[in-house]
C-alpha cells in the first residue's frame, strides 16, 4: 500500500448560529494514500463541503473545528503535522502549496478586477523563488497544460471573458501551480455543462497522474464517483455512513443509504425501472436524531438505531459501514452479508 | 473604448442644454421678477428696465437670446449687483467654496474609508460598534447642528479656532470642513464597511485565502478593489456637492463662498444669477460623474471591456 499523506481522526465541526450550534461535521475519521482520488459523496448538508474546509482550515466564523485531529504530511518524509494546531500564517504556507483546492462556481471563484496572469503569478510567487518573468513563464505552461487553447494570447484576460470550464481549467492550473500532494476539488464539475464535466474529470485525473497527487473529490454525484474516484466515503448527517474502495461502494453496498443512492439514480441500461428515492428528508443538524442519523429514513430501522448510534463495522480490509444490520446480533436482512467475526 | 466616451460627453452636454432650458422656463413661470419691490416702481421705470436686459421680448425670443449667450459661455448679468456678471460671481465665490470642498473631501476619503475598512475588520468588536455609532451620529446630526457645536467649543469655550471668515489663515478653514465633512465622512465609513463585509464573504476571497496568500494580500489587494466600487459611486457626485459649497454652513461661518449667492438669487428672482450657478453646478456634477465612470473602467474591466 502507498504512504499515508492524510489522516483524518474524529473530526469535528461546528458552526454556531443564532438558532444553536449546526453540528455539521459530527466525529468523522478517514485516510487518504498517495495517488488515491478519494470521493466524499453525500447529500446537500451531508457535511462534505465542511469535511473539505475543514482539511483546508478554510472554516470561517462561526464556524470552528471543535475537536480531533487533521494530521496531514507535506512531504516524503512523513513528517505529519496537525493542520488544526497550525497558526494562519503557517497553514498559508501549506495552501496553494502542498494542498491546494477548486471550488464549485468557476464563475465566481476568481477575482472579476485581476488578470488571470495576476492571480496565478501572485499564487506562484508566494510560494517559490521564481521572479516575475519565470513566474508568467510557469503559468503559461500551466495554462497549456490543463488545455487553455491560447495560454500566450489569454493568460492576460480577465476572468469574465473566459467560458465557465475555461475558468475552471484556470482555477486547476492555479491550484497544480505548486505541485501539491493533495488536491480538494469541491463539486468542481457541479456548475459545468455535462461535456465539459467529462473533460475536467478527465483533465484531473491525467494531472493527478503526471504529478503524482491525491486527490479529495468532493460531489452529489455518484456518477463523478464512478467515472473518476478511487476509493469512496459516504456521508450523511455529518456522518460518514460507509467507507471502502470504488468497487465496494458500487459493487458490494453495504450500507441501507448508500443503496438508497443507488436505487436513485438513472441507469443507461434497456430495462426500463422506475427511480426508488429515498423517502424523507435529510436530518436537522441543529438537533440530530439521536441513534444513527439515517435512521427516520432507513427501510431496516430496528429500535436500537434510535437508541445508539452503531461503530464502524469492519466488512473487509477496505470497506467499513456505520449500521447496526452489521452486528452479529442483528437479524439478517435479505443483501446484507455480515462480515465473519464481527462483534 | 473611445466611442462610449464621445457618446458619454454628448449625452453630458445635451443633459446641461436640459437643465439649463428647464431652469429657465421654471423662473420665469414663477410669479414676481428681479425688479419686484414692495414699494410701488412707476410703470415707465419698470418698462425700461425690462427694455434694458431685454425682458419685454417675447419669451421664447428671451429664451433663445439666453441660450445662445450660454453656448458662448456668458451667463449674463445679475439684477441686483451693480455691474457684476454671473461669472464674475463665480469667480469670486467658487474659490472659496473649492478650498472647503477640497479640504472636506480630502478628510471624507482619507479618513472615512480606513475607519470604514477597520470596523469591517474588526466587526462585533467595541472597536466596530463605537465607530459605528458616531458614523450613525454624523449622518443623523444636521450640519448646521455640527457647525454651532464647533464654534461654541472650539472657538468660544477653548478659543483655539476663529468663530468666522477666513481672515486667520488655515486654522478659519478647520471648522467649515469639519461641519461640511460630517455628514459624508460618516456616510462614507458606513458604506465602506458595509461594501467591505460584502466583499469579504465572496468566493474569489476565500480561493485568495486557499491560495495560501497572506492576509494583507487576501484583504487589501483582492477584497479591498472590489470593495471601492460603490464607494466610488457616492464619492463623485458628493464631491461635486461639497466643492460648490453649502449655504449653511458658509452661512454659519460667515464665508465668502457661492452657496450665499445662489440661496440669495432664488428669493430675489435673480434669475440669471440662479440659472447661471444651477448650470455651473450641473457642469460640475457631470463631469464628476464622468470622472468616476472613468475611474470606475480603470478599477473593474468590466466595464471597460463590455462596452
Amino acid at each position: 500500500m502507498s504512504k499515508k499523506i492524510l489522516e483524518v481522526k474524529n473530526l469535528e465541526t461546528s458552526f454556531y448560529t443564532h438558532l444553536g450550534e449546526v453540528q455539521a461535521v459530527r466525529n468523522i475519521s478517514f485516510d487518504l494514500h498517495q495517488g488515491e482520488i478519494l470521493g466524499i459523496v453525500g447529500e446537500s448538508g451531508s457535511g462534505k463541503s465542511v469535511t473539505s474546509l475543514s482539511v483546508m482550515n478554510l472554516i470561517e466564523d462561526p464556524g470552528e473545528i471543535k475537536g480531533g485531529s487533521i494530521r496531514f504530511s507535506p512531504n516524503v518524509d512523513d513528517n505529519f503535522i496537525d493542520i488544526t494546531k497550525m497558526t494562519r500564517e503557517q497553514i498559508s504556507q501549506i495552501r496553494g502549496n502542498d494542498i491546494s483546492m477548486i471550488f464549485q462556481d468557476p464563475m465566481t471563484a476568481m477575482n472579476p478586477v485581476f488578470k488571470i496572469q495576476n492571480q496565478m503569478v501572485e499564487v506562484i510567487q508566494r510560494h517559490t523563488d521564481l521572479n516575475k518573468e519565470d513566474a508568467i513563464r510557469r503559468a503559461k505552461d500551466l495554462l497549456g497544460q490543463v488545455g487553455i487553447p491560447d495560454p500566450e494570447g489569454q493568460i492576460t484576460d480577465y476572468p469574465f471573458q473566459f467560458s465557465g470550464g475555461m475558468r475552471q481549467r484556470a482555477m486547476i492550473a492555479t491550484a497544480i501551480s505548486c505541485n501539491p500532494r493533495l488536491l480538494i476539488a469541491d463539486e468542481p464539475t457541479t456548475a459545468l455543462d455535462v461535456t465539459i464535466q467529462a473533460q475536467i474529470l478527465e483533465l484531473l485525473k491525467k494531472l493527478q497522474n503526471k504529478i503524482d497527487m491525491s486527490i479529495i473529490l468532493i460531489t452529489h454525484d455518484l456518477g463523478v464517483i464512478a467515472e473518476a474516484a478511487t476509493h469512496v466515503v459516504v456521508m450523511y448527517g455529518g456522518q460518514i455512513m460507509e467507507k471502502g474502495t470504488v468497487r465496494d461502494i458500487f459493487n458490494n453496498p453495504m450500507h441501507p443509504y448508500t443503496r438508497g443512492l443507488h436505487k436513485s439514480i438513472p441507469t443507461a441500461t434497456k430495462e426500463k425501472k422506475r427511480l426508488i428515492p429515498i423517502e424523507g428528508s435529510p436530518p436537522d443538524l441543529l438537533d440530530p436524531p439521536t441513534g444513527c442519523p439515517f435512521n427516520p429514513r432507513c427501510p431496516h430501522a430496528m429500535t436500537i438505531c434510535t437508541e445508539e448510534s452503531p461503530k464502524m463495522y469492519t466488512v473487509s480490509d477496505t470497506q467499513s459501514s456505520k449500521c447496526w444490520l452489521m452486528d452479529e446480533k442483528a437479524p439478517k436482512v435479505k443483501g446484507y452479508k455480515k462480515p465473519k467475526g464481527a462483534k | 473604448m473611445k466611442r462610449y466616451y464621445i457618446k458619454r460627453v454628448l449625452s453630458a452636454l445635451a443633459t446641461i442644454i436640459i437643465i439649463a432650458s428647464v431652469t429657465f422656463f421654471i423662473m420665469k413661470f414663477i410669479p414676481g421678477g428681479p425688479f419686484t419691490r414692495e414699494k410701488k416702481i412707476p410703470q415707465s421705470i419698470l418698462d425700461s428696465l425690462n427694455a434694458k436686459y431685454g425682458l419685454d421680448e417675447p419669451l421664447l425670443i428671451q429664451y433663445k437670446n439666453y441660450m445662445l449667450r450660454l453656448l458662448q459661455f456668458d451667463l449674463g448679468v445679475s439684477f441686483k449687483q451693480q455691474d457684476t456678471t454671473v461669472n464674475e460671481m463665480i469667480a469670486q465665490g467658487f474659490p472659496t467654496s473649492a478650498k472647503v470642498g477640497i479640504l472636506a473631501s480630502s478628510l471624507i476619503v482619507l479618513v472615512g474609508i480606513p475607519i470604514g475598512i477597520i470596523s469591517a475588520l474588526k466587526k462585533s468588536s467595541a472597536i466596530d460598534y463605537s465607530v459605528m455609532f458616531l458614523a450613525t451620529l454624523g449622518v443623523t446630526v444636521p450640519n448646521f447642528v455640527i457647525a454651532t457645536l464647533i464654534i461654541y467649543f472650539f472657538a468660544g469655550q477653548w478659543n483655539i479656532l476663529p468663530t468666522s471668515g477666513i481672515s486667520e489663515g488655515p486654522l478659519s478653514y478647520v471648522g467649515p470642513m469639519i461641519a461640511l465633512a460630517g455628514y459624508s465622512l460618516s456616510f462614507v465609513a458606513r458604506l465602506t464597511r458595509s461594501s467591505m463585509l460584502e466583499v469579504l464573504r465572496q468566493d474569489y476571497v476565500r480561493t485568495a485565502r486557499a491560495n495560501g496568500l497572506s492576509e494583507f494580500k487576501v484583504i487589501y489587494k483582492h477584497a479591498l478593489k472590489n470593495a471601492m466600487i460603490p464607494v466610488l459611486t457616492y464619492l463623485g457626485p458628493m464631491i461635486a456637492a461639497i466643492l460648490t459649497g453649502s449655504f449653511v454652513v458658509e452661512k454659519i461661518f460667515v464665508l465668502p463662498g457661492m452657496g450665499r449667492f445662489f440661496v440669495e438669487s432664488v428669493t430675489n428672482r435673480n434669475f440669471t444669477v440662479t440659472i447661471g450657478f444651477t448650470v455651473f453646478y450641473a457642469v460640475f456634477y457631470i463631469i464628476m460623474i464622468l470622472l468616476v465612470d472613468i475611474a470606475y473602467s480603470i478599477i473593474d474591466p468590466r466595464i471597460r471591456l463590455d462596452s
